[in-house]
């Protein structure tokens, strides 16, 4: 009987890779949080960061990725890179991984549409695993017990902890993968922090050659629109108004928006179930699954605060929640609570509201001297 | 590959998962397990499950219950409360009068009888058919939840069966059947009347809307029906409060649509009864769980079609209207003709012969049964308050008001005093026609909404005080109802525009808005205003189904069809 | 054997477009737990698979539309593929409610723990098991997993393009137009078939079962010999999967560990019990909220 865990078995190298996301030379603000966290990993390790760039004409990226601090950068810039293209991203990244003398020990990417339309790919033509839409990373041993495989008995010392909320249930599940390198997870845009840009920082930035096959341009983009200017803008906002289930019918909405009015830099979100319903559009969506946002304030209507919908926004300066049942989980952690029905609650807030802001509130409070 | 275009048939098709019909489903069942021989039935339900589009007051007398289902008790039927008391009250604003036993009909008092919420149920019948079904191979029961029949087709002077969608294109959009058994409230049995024009004197009907609550003490097995607040105005009416297990109260409200007042809005009236003190303190602290309104055909004996039976169809329950008012008793009426329905079924099955004479028997044996009888005995009921408008508009009002400030028998004494000669004439005329003793011959109503008086002005009362927590708008009851709609839903038909804007104007001329739009009891009619036009506009998303715009309705100008995709109101627990 | 089923219009309604071609429609379908219900959640807050109610996953039903859309306006036939322990067989056969023409299951002990890739390789065994295919429909993610890597991790096995986030599509000369979300805005494509597409919530709703769906599923229900011939149930010995790439073994990741998510602040401060104005006087009074309000114009 072996009484010392082997460890000889499984002793991972590699670098922490950061796969960088940018739309038409915009890098995305998700690939800085994921330096800041490949960071710590590969510290703790003591590894290199690495990140790879893909694109056409975009030169002054790598600069930047470096000053979020990532060590070395590699660039693949080609024509046909332009536009996110499932096909030809994945050709470039798994020949750019194939050709490292040793896989990166992480790789990690944005829970975007791009980062959950490339992962996979790349997990599944590694037979890798990948975890979805993490809330935290961190570093850590594993012992594997179970003897369903045998082979994967170990005490593995560095592993990547994958962790995210088990959906439905009140948990937060440890995810990982010891076995095969990279060990790849996504994570959702505003739950990393970035670091501070340092402009000093030194790094390195090696250019890769891309080799694109005829098959990789089974599937053309026409065009890409991004309508930055219209559109929801919930990671900007200084304040939100969110519906919920207890809206009762998707008109209950009209009142969200009313509500969100009375406020500066407002916009409009939503809970998975209402979105899911068809009430609102999937923009609006604020969770683990929709976005992740900061307001200074969050105003949650009708809204239970199940797991999901807390992960995206209990950083929220001012959590004021409205609910009918005084039990709902959302007053757990919301800073103000009304129970009550929101159809008499949120009319009342906004005739109160418009009265301050006409300035008969404060009239009131002078007369009352 | 013709046969994919084949029609889909059955023997059997009832519309409407309704108490009458799931009774035949069940009876002809048993009938069936007896002989082993093929049967296919279909059963049609508009609601997304069996009991969601269906609620009721209830309080009913088990027998045909007991007739079907013998061990009802251990199949774990579901009832709310075994009636251990049972008053039959007047109330006035602030007090309420409890009439001693001798002062009312014996019919009024449920003592014995069981509190039901409807849905349970008929969702219990369901699952009882489905259940038997298992037991019974040779009888094939397909169930279709989500689906209405929108359309009656009538093949060679029969009815042959009905469409299933709206806008039906080709024969995936109808079933048909050798005999269609109609346990609809209306929405589509009355194009079979209409079509053999079966009935001389229209339907008449009353609205009911109901609150369930959670209350902080239980009252299970008490009954309480009334007259008086908040029904002051001369409509025929009345409330009822029901204790229910599990801390759980009914409260409701059964009012007459052919009130005079145009702008009678049954669920405001709800609210105004809620808020007599006797029902605060029981339900103050409490929590609303449910609301939901449906419509009672109350026209009972001379509202009832000429026959009961058409080639091809048969009408049961409300599509019959043999709701009996003065017993407040429907449920039992209905499954009694489920249960005479699926032994006439049966024998005109088994023999294969689904004529006019094998249905016949299904009319003469309803009119033997306590069913007709009974509608017989009670069939000047209403008629009695129609005929004398004294009983309601003055009388009652006398009485609540003696409750509230001295004693009843000082108001009873007073109306007396006023009214020294009509007063005694009219109780002893009254009471003969309530109790059948008197024959006028055949009686024959007005529609509804022909007793509207446009500019009727309702008494005004002091309201009592009240807590507020307790006390719904319309639009925030619709909430309690539960309602849910597909996309593209278009389910009340308007038919002329412009006439909705005269009848606009015209109220509003009076100050008033249409008897739609104050009416409905649950914020669906509108009026729009564009430019200077004023429209008749629906949300009908908060539609609850009740059909009280249909009756009301001046013009005749707007009919509620059934909805489609299991759309509607969920009255699950109502 | 595989079911052939020869003719498109087999559930009535068919294509309304006469087409040069009809085209091999695979969409996947996933039972679920029903997390609107509070049946079979433990007090912990995990989900007791065993009680909970089961229901088509949502966002499938978004791809069930699809597919169904293309077989209506393109013609072709649709199959549904799933797989789940055998009870899942009531979401092929709400599929078949809907007017789907037939449907797999693949239902096996031994794939009981899968990760995301363990259920790729074994659904990849599936459809290729099941033949040849023009358009593979999913639904984004689920509601229980809720990792949308399946759908892509899939198509990287069959070496397909793919559109995930489709929230419109159309065919044109034999080639996929389609529309997928992306930050912001948009992306079309253009793109060759065969081809996998995951469909994003904001497509199209799913329309309702249709009657005569409902009568062919009822009677499959009464009848075990005629249901076969609808929908197949197999396992990886049929389909030929390799176990040891299955279940538990063939999962990357694991579980290792789950916490119970602890209770954030628990300082709320509660307004309740009075009527809505003095509710929203006592916020005013105690919160900053006021701060905040836009200007008045």
């Amino acid at each position: 009987m072996n009484e010392q865990p082997d460890l000889s078995k499984f002793s991972p190298k590699g670098d922490v890779l950061v796969v960088a996301e940018q739309i038409l030379g915009d890098l995305q603000p998700v690939t800085l949080e994921l330096l800041g966290a490949g960071r710590l990993l590969a510290d703790k390790m003591e590894r290199s960061l690495i990140a790879i760039v893909l694109g056409h004409k975009i030169s002054d990226l790598a600069p930047k990725l470096i000053e979020y601090g990532a060590d070395r950068v590699y660039v693949a810039d080609h024509p046909e890179l332009y536009y996110y293209r499932t096909l030809p991203y994945r050709r470039v990244v798994c020949d750019f991984l194939e050709s490292l003398p040793e896989p990166p020990h992480t790789a990690l990417l944005g829970s975007t549409t791009t980062g959950r339309d490339l992962a996979p790919r790349i997990a599944a033509h590694f037979d890798t695993g990948l975890t979805a839409d993490c809330t935290e990373l961190d570093i850590g041993p594993y012992e594997h017990k179970s003897k369903v495989d045998p082979s994967k008995i170990g005490l593995y010392p560095n592993c990547l902890y994958a962790i995210r909320p088990s959906f439905g249930e009140s948990l937060k599940a440890r995810i990982l993968g010891p076995w095969k390198n990279p060990q790849m997870a996504t994570t959702r845009p505003g739950v990393m922090v970035p670091l501070k840009a340092d402009p000093k920082r030194k790094g390195e930035i090696i250019t890769l050659e891309v080799k694109l096959q005829p098959q990789d341009f089974r599937l053309m983009v026409a065009e890409t629109v991004r309508e930055v200017a219209k559109g929801v803008k919930l990671t900007e906002a200084d304040v939100i108004v969110s519906g919920g289930f207890g809206l009762g019918t998707a008109d209950g909405f009209d009142l969200i928006f009313e509500l969100a009015k009375c406020f500066e830099n407002s916009a409009v979100g939503a809970s998975r179930k209402v979105v899911d319903l068809g009430w609102i559009p999937y923009q609006h969506q604020v969770g683990q699954t929709g976005k992740t946002v900061r307001p200074k304030v969050y105003i949650a209507c009708g809204i239970s605060g199940a797991i999901q919908h807390r992960v995206g926004m209990s950083k929220s300066g001012l959590i004021i929640a409205i609910n009918k049942d005084a039990d709902a989980p959302i007053f757990k952690f919301a800073h103000h609570g009304i129970v009550g029905d929101i159809y008499q609650i949120i009319p009342e807030l906004i005739h109160q509201f418009k009265e301050v802001q006409s300035g008969r509130g404060v009239e009131a409070v002078v007369s009352a001297h | 590959m013709k046969q994919l275009s084949a029609r889909i048939e059955y023997d059997l098709l009832l519309v409407g998962g309704s108490p009458s019909n799931l009774t035949l489903a069940y009876h002809f069942l048993e009938l069936a397990k007896e002989s082993g021989k093929e049967f296919t039935v279909a059963i049609l339900e508009k609601g997304k499950e069996f009991g969601s589009h269906i609620m009721s007051g209830a309080v009913s007398n088990p027998h045909v219950l007991k007739k079907v289902w013998p061990d009802y008790k251990e199949k774990g039927f579901p009832i709310e409360a075994e009636c251990n008391e049972s008053n039959f009250s007047v109330l006035g604003l602030k007090k309420k009068w409890d009439m001693p036993h001798y002062m009312y009909p014996k019919s009024l008092d449920k003592t014995g009888y069981l509190v039901l919420t409807l849905s349970y149920v008929t969702n219990w019948m369901a699952n009882q058919v489905m259940e038997k079904a298992k037991e019974v191979p040779n009888v094939q029961i397909d169930p279709y939840t989500g689906f209405s029949a929108h359309s009656v087709v009538f093949e060679n002077g029969r009815v042959a069966g009905v469409s299933v969608s709206e806008n039906p294109k080709s024969e995936d959009d109808y079933v048909y059947a050798r005999v269609t058994c109609f346990g609809d409230k209306g929405f589509i049995s009355r194009d079979v009347i209409d079509h053999f024009k079966l009935r001389d004197c229209p339907q008449i009907w009353s609205v009911g809307v109901k609150e369930v609550w959670e209350c902080t003490e239980s009252y299970q097995g008490k009954v309480w029906h009334t007259l008086g607040w908040p029904l002051l105005d001369g409509t025929f009416g009345g409330g009822f409060v029901y204790g229910m297990k599990d801390n759980k109260l009914t409260i409701g409200m059964v009012i007459s649509l052919d009130s005079p007042d145009p702008n009678m809005n049954p669920q405001h009236k709800l609210q105004e009864y809620k808020k007599h003190p006797w029902i605060q303190a029981m339900i103050k602290g409490g929590k609303l769980l449910k609301y939901g309104a449906a419509l009672l055909p109350e026209g009972g004996y001379y509202s009832l079609p000429k026959k009961f039976y058409v080639p091809g169809a048969v009408l049961l329950g409300d599509a019959l209207g043999v709701l009996d008012v003065k017993n407040l008793a429907g449920i039992d009426r209905a499954m009694e003709c489920g249960y005479v329905a699926a032994e006439v079924l049966y024998d005109a099955l088994l023999k294969g012969d689904t004529s006019d004479e094998a249905l016949a028997p299904y009319q003469s044996r309803l009119n033997d049964s306590f069913v007709i009888k009974e509608s017989y005995q009670n069939r000047y009921f209403r008629w009695a308050f129609m005929e004398n408008p004294r009983l309601l508009s003055e009388y009652v009002p006398e009485l609540a008001k003696s409750i509230d400030k001295s004693t009843p028998w000082i108001g009873m004494a007073k109306i007396g005093f006023k009214n020294p000669l009509r007063a005694p004439l009219d109780g002893v005329r009254s009471l003969r026609l309530i109790e059948g003793k008197l024959d006028i011959g055949p009686v024959k109503y007005q529609p509804d909404f022909k007793h509207i008086i446009p500019s009727f002005v309702p008494p005004k009362y002091d309201e009592p005080p009240y807590e507020r927590a307790t006390i719904y708008s319309r639009a925030d009851a619709v909430f309690f109802a539960s309602t849910k709609y597909h996309e593209g839903n278009e389910h009340i038909d308007e038919f002329n525009a412009d006439i909705c804007v005269k009848c606009i104007q015209s109220y509003g001329g009076l100050g008033k808005v249409t008897p739609c739009v104050a009416d409905c009891t649950a914020e669906v009619h509108r009026i729009d205003v564009i430019g200077d036009l004023k429209k008749h506009g629906m949300s009908l998303e908060n539609c609850i189904h009740c059909r009280t715009c249909e009756v009301v309705c001046p013009e005749s100008n707007l009919r509620v069809k059934p909805t489609s995709q299991g759309s509607g109101p969920d009255f699950i627990g109502l | 054997m595989l079911i052939t089923s020869e003719n498109g219009n087999f559930w009535g309604g068919g294509s309304e477009r006469r087409m040069a071609r009809s085209y091999d429609i695979f969409v996947l379908v996933k039972q679920v737990p029903d997390q609107g219900s509070k049946a079979g959640l433990n007090p912990d807050g995990t989900i007791d698979r065993a009680r909970a109610k089961r229901m088509l996953n949502p966002f499938d039903r978004y791809a069930l539309q699809a597919a169904l859309h293309t077989k209506k306006h393109y013609g072709g036939t649709v199959t549904a593929i799933s797989m789940g322990p055998p009870p899942a067989v009531e979401v092929l056969l709400e599929a078949l409610e809907h007017g789907v023409d037939r449907g797999f299951l693949l239902s096996d002990r031994r794939l009981a723990a899968s990760d995301t890739l363990a259920t790729a390789y074994a659904l990849f065994k599936t459809v290729t098991y099941v033949g040849r295919f023009d358009l593979i429909f999913c639904g984004l993610q689920t509601t229980d997993g809720d990792t949308a890597q399946v759908g892509p991790q899939l198509a990287e096995r069959l070496d397909l393009p793919q559109v995930t986030y489709c929230e419109d599509f159309s065919i044109e000369d034999n080639k996929v137009n389609a529309r997928r979300i992306i930050e912001g805005g948009y992306q079309k494509v253009v793109s060759e078939m065969p081809l996998l597409v995951t469909v994003a919530n904001s497509y199209h709703p799913l329309e309702y079962k249709s009657f005569r769906g409902t009568w062919r599923v009822q009677r499959l229900q009464r009848n075990p010999d005629e249901l076969k011939k609808y929908i197949q149930t197999v396992d990886l010995d049929i389909i030929g999967a390799d176990p040891e790439r299955c279940g538990l073994k063939g999962s990357p990741t694991i579980v290792a560990a789950t916490e119970k998510v602890g209770e954030l602040g628990g300082s709320c401060q509660l307004h309740q019990g009075h009527s809505a104005p003095e509710l929203v006087e006592d916020l005013l009074a105690t919160s900053n909220i006021k701060d905040f309000l836009a200007t008045a114009k």
